[in-house]
C-alpha cells in the first residue's frame, strides 16, 4: 500500500487543542485583565500577611475606642478595637478566596458526577437525580442558610460544604445536557463496540469532550461561591470573628458607615473586583474553548 | 453447527418502542428488524443492501449487540451472544468489530490518532507494556496505509479517506475475526471510495477477515461481496451469491433495485428498462399485512396482501420471500 496520505496533511506545526485555546484566551483584553487581577489578588493574599507588621487580631492601643482614619501606621485606618484594617482586609481575602475556590471545586465535582450519571444512564436515574436538582434549586437560599446555621456552628469545612451544596445544580444540568448530546455521538458507540465499559465511556471518552463548558461553569462558580460566602459572613453565619473575611468585615463596618466609610469600602470593592474578574475570565474561557471544526 | 458458519442469525427482531405522554407509555413499536435469519460464512463478505430505513444498519448493530435485540438468536463462533452477560459480550467484542459510516463523527476529536488506535488494545489488555503497544499501533497504521509519523495528530487534521483508514485501523487493532462495515464508503468521495474498498478487500485476504458489508451502492456491493442479501422494511427479501443475484434476480423488489443502477455506457444506458416503484416504503411502525412489499409490488396479487410469504430456498443457495417465483 502506498503512503497516499503523505501529501494531504498540511505541514504546519501541530498545535494541541489546549494550546490553541490558551492562545485565543490571551487575545481578549477583558479576559486577560481579569486574569491579571486575579493573579495579583492571589499573590497579595498569599504574601501580604507575611509582610504586614501586624497580625489580624493585633490591637493598637493608641487608636482603640472608635475607628481611626488612614494614617502612615495604618494605611487603611483601623477599626474600633484598634486592629489594622489593611491587614484584616488581606487576611480576610485569603479566607474568602480559599472558601470561594474550595466551594466552587466541590460544587463542580458534585455537579459533574450528578450530571454525568444522569445524562449517561437516562431513564429513572436521570428522573430522580434531576428532580433532586430541581428541589435544590427551588429552595430559597437565605432561609436555608438560617436553618443550617442554627444546626451547625460553621467552621471553614462546613462553610465550604454549604457553599458547594448551594451552587452545584447549574453545573449538573449543564453536564447532563452535554452528556445527553455526546453519548449519541458515533465515536462513543465506536468505543462501546471496542468493548469499553460504562465508566471508561463516561470519563475517558465523553467527559474530555465536555471539558470546555465545564471549565467555564467552574470558573463562574468561583464567582458565585465568593459572593455566597460574603453574604453568609455578612449575615453572621459564615466564619466567625475575630477571624476576618470580606463578608464579616463588611458586616462589622456597616455600623460605622456614616462616620468611618473607609472601613466598608475596601472589602466591598474587593468582592466586586474579584467577582467581576472571575466573570471576565469565565467569559474569555467560554469564547476561547468554543468547540473546534 | 457447520464448521464454516461464523455468525448465525436466527429470527432476529429489533423493535423500538414509541413512547408518548408523561407516563412514557408505549403506544406502538417500530419494527426496524422483524425476524431475519441468515448465516455468515467464515472468510466471506456478505453484502446487505436495501433502501434507507429498511433495517440493515440496525441488523448490523444488533448482531454486535450494540442494541439489545428484542428477540432472536445471534450465534457467534458457536456462542449465543443474545444470552451472554454484558461482561461476556464486552470480552467477545475483541473478536467482532465495526467500521462506521461517518469518519468525521466516529473518531473522538480529543484523542490523538495513536491513542485512538491504542484504546482497544488497552481495553482488552493486549499489549504488555508501552513499547509493545507502540509497536502494535505502528504495525496497524502501516497495514492500513497511514504514515506512522502521524500518530500524534488529531483526527481533524486528516481528510475523509484518511480518517476512514483510522477507523479501519481501530477496528483491526484487536485482530478480530468479524467486522461489520456499516456503509464505510458512503461518506467519501468517489475516488477515495475505490481506495478504501481495495484496502478492505486486501485486508480481508491478508488477515482472513469476514465482513458483513452494509451499503446502498449496489455496484460496490457486487464487486466486494461473496453473497448478497436484500432487505425491505425489516425483512430479508432475497439472498444468494452475488453473481446470481445480479444476473438472475427472483424477487420483484430486487429487480426494481437492480434496474435503478445506471450503466456507464450511453447507448446501453438509453435502452435500460427501469422498473419504477411508486411511492415511499410504508412505515415500519405499521407494516402492511401479507407481504411487506405488496403495496408497491408491480406483480402483487390478492394472495400477497393476505399471506406473508416464507423466506424459502428457491434454487441451490438462493433464498427468496415471494409467492410468485
Amino acid at each position: 500500500m502506498a503512503e497516499l496520505s503523505l501529501g494531504a496533511v498540511s505541514a504546519r506545526p501541530q498545535q494541541s487543542y489546549a494550546r490553541r485555546a490558551v492562545k485565543r484566551f490571551f487575545k481578549r483584553k477583558l479576559a486577560v485583565t481579569g486574569f491579571v487581577l486575579l493573579v495579583a489578588m492571589a499573590l497579595i493574599v498569599i504574601v501580604g500577611p507575611m509582610l504586614s507588621p501586624y497580625a489580624y487580631d493585633d490591637q493598637d492601643f493608641n487608636v482603640i475606642g472608635s475607628p481611626a482614619p488612614m494614617s502612615p501606621e495604618h494605611w487603611l485606618g483601623s477599626d474600633e478595637l484598634g486592629r489594622d484594617a489593611l491587614t484584616r482586609l488581606i487576611y480576610g481575602g485569603r479566607i474568602s478566596l480559599c472558601v470561594g475556590l474550595a466551594g466552587a471545586v466541590l460544587a463542580t465535582i458534585v455537579g459533574v458526577l450528578v450530571g454525568a450519571v444522569s445524562g449517561f444512564y437516562r431513564g429513572w436515574t436521570d428522573a430522580i437525580l434531576m428532580r433532586l436538582t430541581d428541589v435544590m434549586m427551588s429552595i430559597p437560599t437565605l432561609p436555608m442558610i438560617l436553618l443550617l446555621s442554627g444546626l451547625f456552628r460553621p467552621g471553614p469545612v462546613i462553610l465550604v460544604a454549604i457553599v458547594g451544596a448551594l451552587i452545584w445544580m447549574g453545573t449538573a444540568r449543564l453536564v447532563r445536557s452535554q452528556f445527553l448530546v455526546l453519548r449519541e455521538r458515533e465515536f462513543v458507540e465506536a468505543a462501546r463496540a471496542l468493548g469499553a465499559g460504562n465508566m471508561r465511556l463516561m470519563f475517558r471518552h465523553i467527559l474530555p469532550n465536555a471539558i470546555g463548558p465545564i471549565t467555564v461553569a467552574a470558573t463562574l462558580a468561583v464567582g458565585s461561591a465568593i459572593m455566597l460566602e460574603s453574604a453568609l459572613s455578612f449575615l453572621g453565619f459564615g466564619i466567625q470573628p475575630p477571624v476576618p473575611t470580606w463578608g464579616n468585615l463588611l458586616n462589622s463596618a456597616s455600623s460605622w458607615l456614616s462616620t468611618a466609610p473607609w472601613l466598608a469600602i475596601p472589602p466591598g470593592l474587593c468582592i466586586l473586583v474579584t467577582v467581576l474578574a472571575v466573570n471576565f475570565v469565565g467569559d474569555g474561557l467560554r469564547d476561547a474553548m468554543e468547540p473546534k471544526e | 453447527m457447520n464448521e464454516n458458519v461464523l455468525v448465525r442469525v436466527k429470527d432476529l427482531k429489533m423493535h423500538f418502542p414509541i413512547r408518548a405522554g408523561i407516563l412514557k407509555r408505549t403506544v406502538g413499536v417500530v419494527r426496524a428488524v422483524d425476524g431475519v435469519s441468515f448465516d455468515i460464512l467464515r472468510g466471506e463478505t456478505l453484502g446487505l443492501v436495501g433502501e434507507s430505513g429498511c433495517g440493515k444498519t440496525t441488523t448490523g448493530r444488533a448482531i454486535l449487540r450494540l442494541y439489545e435485540p428484542t428477540s432472536g438468536e445471534v450465534n457467534f463462533r458457536g456462542n449465543d451472544l443474545a444470552s451472554e452477560s454484558a461482561e461476556e459480550v464486552r470480552r467477545t467484542r475483541r473478536h467482532m468489530q465495526m467500521i462506521f459510516q461517518d469518519p468525521y463523527a466516529s473518531l473522538n476529536p480529543q484523542m490523538r490518532v495513536g491513542e485512538i488506535i491504542a484504546r482497544p488494545l488497552r481495553v482488552h489488555k493486549l499489549a504488555s507494556n508501552a513499547r509493545e503497544e507502540k509497536e502494535m499501533v505502528a504495525d496497524i497504521m502501516q497495514k492500513v496505509g497511514l504514515n506512522v509519523n502521524f500518530r500524534d495528530r488529531f483526527p481533524h487534521e486528516f481528510s475523509g479517506g484518511q480518517r476512514q483508514r483510522i477507523g479501519i485501523a481501530r477496528a483491526l487493532a484487536t485482530s478480530p475475526d468479524f467486522i461489520v462495515c456499516d456503509e464505510p464508503i458512503s461518506a467519501l468521495d468517489v475516488s477515495i471510495q475505490a481506495q478504501i474498498i481495495n484496502l478492505l478487500e486486501q485486508l480481508r485476504e491478508d488477515l482472513g477477515l469476514t465482513y458483513l458489508f452494509i451499503a446502498h451502492d449496489l455496484s460496490m456491493v457486487r464487486y466486494l461481496s461473496t453473497r448478497v442479501g436484500v432487505m425491505y422494511l425489516g425483512k430479508m427479501m432475497e439472498m444468494s451469491s452475488a453473481d446470481e443475484l445480479y444476473d438472475s434476480p427472483l424477487h420483484p423488489y430486487t429487480k426494481a433495485l437492480l434496474s435503478a443502477i445506471p450503466i456507464p455506457d450511453p447507448p446501453l444506458e438509453r435502452r435500460r428498462q427501469r422498473t419504477l416503484l411508486a411511492g415511499d416504503p410504508p412505515s415500519p411502525a405499521n407494516p402492511p399485512a401479507g407481504c411487506r412489499f405488496s403495496t408497491r409490488c408491480p406483480i402483487a396479487v390478492e394472495h400477497c396482501r393476505k399471506v406473508e410469504p416464507e423466506f424459502r430456498l428457491a434454487t441451490e443457495g438462493h433464498w427468496v420471500a415471494c409467492h410468485l417465483v
